[in-house]
């Protein structure tokens, strides 16, 4: 029993003892498998290892960029465009700011109900809205632009995510638009199209600048002053020889004129006659082509009589006519050519003041293709003027061997040669000149933002086209014109006017018309000291008249007549006519340094610019709207405690820039000047006037050089 | 029979302890700008966290003291409760977040079963695999009810619907199953046998296709394309040295989640890959720490206590890591210690408190402890 039971216990302790080996082995096994565990969690540390490497290191670069990609905003800062001004300093232009809406397509939340908010606000489809929304690939979509400031009070509260709020200036044309077929257009993005605007551009528009916002990756932009910022540098701004007021005289009669000879256009042309200097130029055209084309300089006319003058020039200067030589005119009939009056022999005076064709024709002979071609070349015909703006043609001037067997006679009259109406003007600008050509110019001078000069243009001459004598005889001539000649409709009591009539044929389909013709009259004035020269072109006069004589004198008697008026004409005749001490009205400064804490909050929006204060503890004051509204400009000033305080002025849309407007107008010096002149002055600034008296102006409120306020009025007072 | 005491193993505790102070430091910065969002309080979310770290290492502390060998007594308990909550989950109130119902709100606290469940079940299995030990390649008695465990708990999980815990829990138990020498003819049979139902389930659940989908275009396409790049931008902006300690810009929104499940790239953005070679060389302690324990303690149940624990807290780790560097497709894993996680920074801490009292215990003859355990029921820990 016992040794059974000791078997037994035997037995069991060898199964134990074989189940202990077995267990040790199998913990030995368990033990080998941890140990392979150790070795997998190792190799999977070393994969993630590797890949934070490639990641960290390796590509290190290329994840910066995409990061700095989106945790930054660029956004530029457009600088003002600098102003053009008439030579007075009258600011033609202003800046104005309105709100525009932009979004950035991956960062609108929900694009529906954006699409919807401005499909209510504007009136537009909505799908206009969700296409643009749904534009791939880009970070910036135009919404809305330039909102109509009617629309202000819908948008004021506008806070979408994505959708962005920009501030964008554009160009207004002050007086009305005075002047605005010279200075041109802009386009949406503040580009000039036509006119100065298109000519200087470059010089106009400045320098973009930016600066750089946070983003947050819900699109909000977090203010970050402490962020790279490039100023703007604003437009420079441009100075024309522009006299406001006698470009208004020139709109309005022009304006006046072709209305009352039902004409197809006109043009007119007033210009210094020392300097070149361009005062005043217009041009209407309703064929349909653009009313921005500056057709003075774009459109070539075959000039007619007024051409004359120069085989006049060329024979007097060679010697070959005097004013006292006998011309056979054949009885007013001559080949095809017909003259208006039927005299068997004139002479040369009365050639030029009946404008005998024959006669003229007679003498272009005895000059010879050659030197006539000599003379009208250096009259400029088919030579560009070098005008400064664009677009100028320089019209066609046959050279001799190109002459048909008529070409010299036609051509001595003002027929088969092509000019522009400017160098038209120009060429009776010589001989007002005593024969020297001056270049036309329309810029002035050029200055920066801050008031420097930065190009003076002053008058060039060309070259010597004829002698003194040779002018003063011509101007002789052309005096006898106006006082019993074909221009006696420009006559003008008390003032010897020098001009010449033109009316030619248009050529239409190929053929001379019969009955559209080009009605001209240019001429120069006071004859003995001349300042001014007008063109006035009427394009196919319509309501019975069609001479040059008829049509086009009492246009340039008209407008000579409110020049005169206007003003004392020696002020054309130096070209230092401005005062050095000018002010520049329109300098727009946006932003000054302000000592310690020298931070332009500039461009940001009003929320963002109230909290960087706050948080710098520095006293603020807003002018303009509180919200959703853009800081466009910011200022130090000392308040009536002495506190220094920050003044911000925002943006409410449709508000013109820094009042450009209001200090644009500066008041004349009216005193001494006769009532009529006065009031003519007042009438061109547009301003609104009470007058006390009659007689000589003795008082003026504001005095002169004052800044004029849009609703001021001005206060005159009068008397003997 | 005296029990030998040995000393806390320091290498578990100190990389933890190291990574949890971390923690307060990059959900600080990671949490804020979210929490201003989503309640006006920047330090909402962070106040939160540090509530649990504190409970948590409380917890390290105190579990450290209990002898793990009580968890045997309490280990239907646990399962029973584990259970419980997942049908809860499945069936009543739940709170359905990201698409699923994993969390259960008690008070403020939002409470994820998930978390709890892993380390009850994890209970229940060491327990069975050290008690069926001689015969756990029999298919009746040894592998199926311990099969039956697993299924029980990951078709509840999948259910939820949670594909990547259920797979995290699956795969570490047959780590756990593999490691206690459970014949591998019987696992890759279930496996095989599985793999219908997987291919249905992940066909049902469009989600799941997806993630990998955007994974493999690794853009933006869709959120989580989108959430995967950003992480990716974080990490590569952080470049060798970070960009310095708070001053992430991933988490001004652009990395949603990035104060839990892509914490870690939060960590790269600020710490550069220096932090983040750091917050691996941890990790690699942990676990290295934890197998190597798991291999030198003598009792079963302990050593297979230590090895699921670290496996289940190695495997987090390593899939978070993996999610949030584009190494593998996203799953919705928090990173151990380091997230914003809930909860799971609370049982994760029980947990590693249970490894520690482990590694108090570990040189103890085997089964000594054990007979005592299920003889007496009363364990002397101080006794020398």
């Amino acid at each position: 029993m016992n040794s059974c039971l000791q078997h037994v216990s035997c037995c069991r302790q060898a199964g134990n003892y074989m189940r202990e080996r077995a267990r040790e082995n199998k913990d030995s096994n368990t033990d080998k498998r941890i140990t392979l565990f150790i070795f997998g969690f190792i190799l999977l540390i070393a994969v993630i290892l590797y890949k934070l490497f490639t990641i960290q290191i390796i590509d290190s670069a290329r994840y910066q960029l995409a990061a700095k990609k989106q945790y930054e905003s660029k956004i530029s800062l457009k600088p003002a465009r600098g102003l053009i001004f008439d030579r007075k300093m009258n600011a033609l232009v202003s800046n104005v700011n309105s709100y525009s809406f932009a979004a950035d397509p991956n960062m609108v939340d929900n694009k529906d109900s954006a699409a919807t908010i401005f499909a209510n606000i504007f009136g537009k489809d909505k799908s206009h809205y969700t296409e643009k929304l749904n534009t791939k690939n880009t970070s910036f979509v135009w919404l809305e632009r330039r909102i109509d400031p009617n629309f202000e009070p819908f948008v004021k509260d506008l806070n979408l995510s994505g959708v962005i709020k920009l501030n964008e200036q554009h160009r207004i044309f002050n007086y009305e638009g005075l002047g605005s077929q010279i200075i041109g257009f802009t386009n949406i993005d503040n580009i000039g199209l036509s006119g100065v605007e298109l000519e200087l551009n470059e010089i106009l528009s400045g320098k973009d600048g930016y600066i750089v916002m946070q983003k947050d990756g819900l699109g909000r932009k977090r203010p970050a002053i402490e962020y790279p910022r490039e100023e703007p540098v604003d437009g420079n701004n441009v100075i024309l020889t522009i006299d406001m007021n006698i470009q208004k005289i020139v709109e309005e009669e022009l304006s006046a004129a072709v209305n009352v000879n039902s004409a197809l256009g006109g043009k007119v042309v007033v210009m210094a006659v020392k300097t070149g200097e361009i005062l005043a130029m217009n041009s209407i055209s309703l064929d349909g082509s653009s009313p921005d084309k500056i057709a003075v300089i774009t459109d070539l006319y075959e000039p007619g009589s007024t051409f004359k003058i120069i085989t006049a020039a060329a024979a007097l200067e060679e010697g070959l006519q005097s004013k006292t030589d006998i011309i056979g005119t054949y009885g007013g009939e001559y080949m095809k050519i017909r003259d208006a009056h039927k005299f068997a022999n004139m002479t040369f005076q009365q050639v030029i003041e009946q404008s005998s064709n024959i006669g003229i024709i007679q003498v272009a002979n005895a000059l010879g293709k050659e030197r006539f071609y000599k003379y009208a070349r250096d009259f400029g015909c088919g030579i560009s003027t070098g005008i400064d703006l664009p677009g100028e043609m320089k019209g066609r001037l046959k050279r001799p061997v190109e002459f048909s067997p008529v070409s010299l006679d036609y051509m001595s009259i003002g027929y088969e040669v092509l000019v522009n109406a400017l160098q038209m003007t120009n060429a009776y600008a010589c001989v007002a000149n005593g024969g020297m050509m001056m270049k036309p110019f329309m810029v002035r001078r050029i200055l920066s933002p801050d008031g420097k000069v930065i190009k003076e243009n002053h008058p060039t001459e060309i070259r010597n086209v004829i002698s003194n004598t040779t002018a003063r005889t011509l101007t002789e001539l052309l005096i006898g014109v106006v006082e019993r000649g074909t221009g006696v409709d420009a006559k003008i009591d008390n003032i010897k006017i020098a001009g010449k009539t033109g009316t030619s044929q248009k050529l239409v389909e190929g053929e001379y018309s019969k009955s559209q013709y080009t009605s001209s009259f240019v001429g120069y004035f006071p004859a003995e000291n001349p300042q001014i020269v007008v063109l006035v072109i009427i394009d196919a006069p319509a309501s019975g008249e069609y001479y040059g004589g008829k049509v086009a004198a009492p246009i340039f008697r008209n407008i000579a007549k409110r020049i005169i008026d206007l003003t004392g004409l020696h002020e054309y005749s130096a070209p230092d006519y401005m005062a050095s001490n000018v002010v520049l009205a329109g300098n727009i400064q946006q932003y000054q340094p302000l000592g310690n804490n020298n931070f332009n909050l500039v461009n940001f929006d009003i929320a963002d610019a109230v909290k960087i204060l706050n948080e710098k503890e520095i006293e603020f004051v807003i002018e303009g709207a509180r919200k959703n509204a853009i800081v466009v400009s910011q200022s130090e000033f000392t308040d009536e405690e002495g506190v220094k305080k920050i003044k911000l002025v925002t943006s409410g849309g449709g508000s013109v820039t820094k009042s450009v407007k209001e200090s644009a107008v500066i008041m004349p010096d009216l005193r001494g000047l006769s009532l009529r002149k006065c009031i003519n002055i007042l009438s061109s600034l547009n301003a609104n006037y009470k007058i006390d008296g009659t007689g000589k102006v003795l008082a003026q409120s504001p005095q002169p050089g004052a800044n004029i306020n849009k609703n001021q009025t001005i206060i005159i007072s009068c008397g003997y | 029979m005296e029990a030998k005491v040995n000393k806390i193993d320091l290498w578990i505790l100190i990389p933890v302890l190291v990574l949890i102070t971390f923690s307060l430091g990059v959900v600080y910065s990671a949490s804020s700008s979210w929490s201003a969002k989503m309640s006006g309080d920047s330090g909402l979310l962070f106040r939160n966290h540090l509530i649990r770290v504190l409970i948590g290492v409380s917890l390290i502390f105190l579990f450290s003291r209990i002898n793990y060998l009580h968890l045997v007594r309490y280990r239907k308990l646990l399962m029973g409760l584990a259970i419980l909550l997942l049908m809860y989950l499945l069936f009543a109130g739940a709170e359905a977040t990201k698409g699923a119902a994993r969390w259960i709100r008690i008070g403020g606290f939002s409470f994820q079963p998930a978390d709890f469940v892993k380390y009850a079940l994890l209970v229940n299995l060491a327990y069975l695999l050290s008690k069926k030990k001689d015969y756990v390649s029999n298919l009746y008695y040894g592998y199926l009810p311990l099969l039956g465990y697993v299924l029980i708990v990951v078709s509840l999980i999948a259910l939820q619907p949670n594909f990547s815990t259920a797979s995290v829990i699956f795969i570490s138990s047959f780590m756990l199953f593999w490691v206690a020498r459970v014949k591998v003819k019987h696992m890759v049979i279930t496996f095989i046998s599985l793999v219908p139902f997987i291919i249905f389930y992940v066909i049902s659940k469009p989600y799941i296709m997806n993630r990998i989908f955007s994974f493999q275009e690794h853009t933006s396409g869709g959120d989580t394309g989108y959430q995967l790049s950003q992480a990716i931008i974080g990490f590569g902006n952080g470049g060798l040295l970070g960009v310095g300690p708070g001053n992430s810009n991933q988490k001004e929104f652009f990395l949603p989640q990035s104060y839990d499940d892509f914490v870690f790239s939060i960590v790269g953005e600020e710490y550069g890959f220096i932090g983040v070679s750091l917050v691996l060389l941890m990790f690699g302690i942990f676990i290295l720490s934890g197998l190597k324990l798991s291999k030198v303690t003598q009792d079963d149940f302990g050593k297979y206590l230590a090895f699921g624990i670290t496996t289940i807290i190695g495997l987090n780790a390593i899939i978070n890591m993996m999610v949030a560097t584009g190494t593998i497709p996203t799953t919705g894993q928090t990173l151990p210690f380091i997230s914003y996680g809930g909860t799971s920074i609370i049982f994760n801490s029980m947990a590693v408190g249970i490894l520690l009292n482990i590694s108090t215990q570990r040189l103890h003859p085997k089964g000594a402890l054990w007979t005592e355990t299920l003889n007496n029921e009363v364990i002397n820990e101080e006794d020398d």
